[in-house]
């Protein structure tokens, strides 16, 4: 499944995580999401990639987080109360992105999930983007966790 | 249905793959020799293709069918050993792993063996033409070197008896050698399995057998005697014939049963199967269990509760009764890695045409299981490079005046809190001198690097990445890991690599491993407001720096401890912690590869017991740290690597 979900289901809807990051909107498929928490006490790992804000201790399991706005290359923000971390499952790890704050969940008909135009793709950030949802109240942009989560690009931006 | 399936199927490529490791190492026993082997294969091959018959895989059936007419072929004597012989025979072991291979992957068993199965049959016509009829009786073998005979009699009420009386071998053959055991275990389990049998047993002492046998419950009576007249054994053997002959009839009795019982089939019956990741899933929950204990203790001092204190620290008794079961569960003997090796050697001295003796020791040597996969690919470079690089050609080693045979020793043991692995190969040696050159050559030193290096530390330049002596890589060696490799892992595992080497007479590779890794002793330091873990393995000591022991020589850091100039690092510097500098700082000294290194903290918080939690994804290549910790408050603490943390780059 990964991060194919939302394309694979056809005529189907899907439920969205909605989230921000600065002014724009962000949707992640619920499937994927574990849980949504407040951070807690992070522990800094040293010499980790500068988006990598270092790990927590969620219920005994070590959990990565990792800041999302820098992640994309937005100015990084500090903690807040509106700040949340959303804990998704990927390739059987459990890893916790930071996000500036959690709104609602979304109902959204596959059809409505369009490919993003090309002059946003060629952009560097932008690889991380899967499409675009159209709701009544404006856009959302979908990501893609396989991008945002993957080592390759890890590697690469190293 | 379908569930039940898949799980009888890898419960069936699980099973065989394991027999062909039985197998392998068969063969290499063959082909030296002994005899024995052949009854084993013979049985494995049978229980293969019992199984496959069952679930239905054909072709795997027909091969194992043709190998095991094959081997009643060479059992009977009708077809010699020879290289070549075992060769097709090896290729034939080959060819029901592909089979496997894809049956894991597949689910089909569709692999073209017919070429095997022809090469195979060949191999029949040929015994068939020669018919020499040499005699190998095996149940003849099974009984030379018996010297006594222990007639046991179980107790009329006993329940088990079939178990009883494995239990009753199993104990004597930790001080004996069980050679056969009358009537085996499938007979036993048997409802008229009366309660008497008979062991044979190669022993030298007597004394030691009674002692066992006196200890063992529910046994109503048991006899020792010494054997002595071929004739009286004679007529036992006659009786262990008819057995095996009748077996060999019993095609349709599938599955396990054995042609001869030997001691390894006993230890099987007192083990269970149990899942890899279950055996994670308990050493997690141990792990959690020891950071609870952690948490309750702390919450015991604050609140100065003694009960709790009490209560507590009985607990912590159990759990570490319970941890060190499950550490024990976790060993692995090296023998499950060490067997593939045989094989390998002989495959690839025959393919260089060299020859190779190849010894194993130590192989009941116990290592945690994790450290045992991860050593698995360094040790297998090793071997190959021993027998590539090491062993010269028989014309070569004629004329240095040495044996044609050359000799290559794997051993394991342990001393003290250290496992040891060492390879051993009396081939032609390092050149000192081509090694520096190479190094040279690569840039991996400077000249003038090399020339200030001793012997000892231009040996070790083959471990440097991207260092390899032979000029032209070859298939053999050429591939995957490297010796840099080698030490990384080991280096990782919390282990060293030593290398000594004469022109002329041979190399030896020594690995020192710690035997687990999961659990750890640890100084916690704190940087700042930050905390870490060190390993107490690599801490030698701790000082505080003063003025008088700081010393900054060419703007490198150095701390003098005992006359001594060790070179000094700043944790602070090394993970950029911005917070203030303290009034005293503290030196760390640890050590790596027998060279002493200062790390700077601001102070030692506490000594500490630790379960390394591995970190994944981004972190998991992360340089300077093995993983982290959870400490009793649920604080997480990244524990130091000092091996990558001072590793290549930042010290060159």
């Amino acid at each position: 499944m990964h991060g194919e979900s939302v394309q694979v289901r056809g005529g189907d809807t899907v439920q969205v995580i909605v989230f921000n990051l600065g002014d724009e909107r962000y949707g992640v498929d619920i499937s994927q999401v574990r849980e949504i928490i407040r951070p807690s006490q992070i522990t800094r790992i040293p010499n980790a990639p500068d988006y990598v804000e270092g790990v927590i201790n969620l219920r005994g399991q070590i959990t990565t987080i990792i800041n999302l706005r820098k992640r994309f290359g937005m100015r990084p923000k500090p903690i807040d109360n509106n700040t949340r971390i959303i804990v998704v499952e990927f390739d059987n790890a459990v890893i916790g992105m930071m996000v500036d704050t959690v709104n609602e969940v979304k109902y959204l008909s596959t059809a409505d999930i369009e490919d993003l135009p090309s002059i946003i793709t060629a952009r560097e950030e932008a690889k991380f983007l899967k499409g675009v949802g159209k709701l009544p109240d404006g856009l959302l942009i979908m990501i893609d966790l396989n991008k945002v989560l993957s080592e390759d690009e890890v590697e690469r931006l190293r | 249905m379908e569930s039940d399936m898949e799980e009888y199927r890898q419960e069936f490529i699980q099973e065989a793959r394991e027999y062909l490791d039985l197998m392998n190492q068969n063969f290499i026993k063959l082909e030296n020799g002994d005899l024995n082997a052949i009854n084993e294969i013979f049985r494995v091959a049978h229980t293969i293709k019992g199984m496959a018959g069952f679930m239905g895989y054909k072709n795997l059936e027909e091969l194992c069918h043709k190998l095991e007419s094959a081997m009643g072929r060479v059992r009977d004597g009708e077809i010699e050993i020879t290289s070549d012989v075992v060769d097709v025979m090896l290729k034939a072991v080959d060819a029901i792993e592909e089979t496997i291979n894809k049956i894991e992957e597949e689910n089909s068993d569709d692999v073209d063996v017919s070429e095997i199965i022809n090469a195979l049959g060949e191999f029949m016509q040929e015994g068939k033409d020669e018919k020499e009829m040499k005699e190998v009786d095996l149940s003849k073998e099974s009984f030379e070197g018996a010297n006594v005979r222990v007639d046991v009699y179980l107790s009329e009420d006993c329940i088990m008896k079939s178990v009883r009386a494995a239990l009753v071998v199993e104990n004597l053959s930790e001080v004996s050698e069980i050679l056969t055991v009358i009537p085996d275990e499938n007979d036993m389990e048997k409802e008229d399995f009366d309660g008497h049998f008979v062991v044979f047993i190669k022993t030298s002492d007597i004394n030691k057998i009674e002692e066992v046998m006196s200890k063992v419950a529910e046994v109503d009576k048991f006899e020792i005697s010494p054997l002595e007249q071929k004739s009286e054994d004679k007529a036992e053997q006659k009786e262990v014939e008819t057995e095996v002959e009748n077996k060999e009839k019993d095609r349709s009795k599938v599955v396990k049963d054995g042609v001869k019982k030997d001691v390894k089939k006993d230890k099987k019956l007192e083990s269970i199967r149990v899942n890899i990741a279950q055996l994670d899933t308990i050493m997690n929950l141990v792990g959690e269990l020891v950071i609870s204990k952690g948490r309750l203790l702390q919450i015991a001092s604050e609140y100065d509760i003694p009960e709790l204190k009490e209560a507590v620290s009985i607990m912590d008794k159990s759990i570490t009764s319970l941890q060190d079961e499950v550490m024990q569960i976790r060993m692995v003997k090296v023998e499950r890695i060490f067997n593939k090796f045989p094989r390998m050697v002989r495959d690839l001295a025959r393919k260089l045409g060299k020859k190779v003796e190849f010894v194993m020791e130590g192989l009941d040597t116990e290592l945690d299981r994790t450290v045992l996969d991860e050593i698995s690919d360094p040790l297998v470079h090793l071997v190959r490079n021993a027998v590539d690089h090491g062993i010269e050609t028989p014309e070569e080693r004629v004329a240095a005046g040495k044996s044609e045979t050359g000799r290559i020793r794997l051993a394991a043991w342990r001393e003290k809190n250290n496992i040891i692995i060492e390879l051993e190969d009396d081939g032609k040696g390092l050149d000192v001198e081509k090694i520096k050159q190479k190094a040279i050559e690569r840039g991996i030193v400077t000249q003038t690097e090399a020339d200030s290096m001793s012997e000892d530390e231009l040996k070790m330049l083959i471990f440097a990445p991207g260092f390899s002596t032979k000029d032209n890589a070859t298939e053999i060696s050429g591939r995957g890991v490297g010796m840099d490799v080698v030490k990384t892992t080991v280096e990782r595992l919390g282990g060293s690599v030593r290398i000594s080497s004469k022109r002329g007479e041979g190399t030896r590779i020594r690995i020192h491993l710690p035997p687990t890794v999961a659990i750890i002793k640890s100084l916690l330091v704190k940087v700042g407001d930050e905390t870490y873990a060190i390993p107490i393995s690599s801490v030698v000591e701790a000082l505080y720096v003063t003025d008088e022991n700081w010393k900054v020589i060419h703007g490198n850091p150095f701390l003098i401890v005992r006359g001594k100039l060790v070179p000094a690092f700043k944790l602070r510097e090394l993970f950029n912690v911005v917070n203030g500098k303290p009034e005293r700082e503290v030196g760390i000294i640890v050590e790596k590869e027998s060279e002493k290194y200062a790390l700077i903290a601001d102070t030692i918080a506490e000594q500490q017991e630790i379960v390394i939690k591995p970190l994944t994804g981004y972190l998991a290549k992360i340089k300077g740290f093995s993983g982290v910790t959870i400490l009793g408050d649920g604080r997480v603490v990244p524990i130091i690597d000092i091996s990558s943390l001072l590793g290549g780059d930042r010290l060159a």
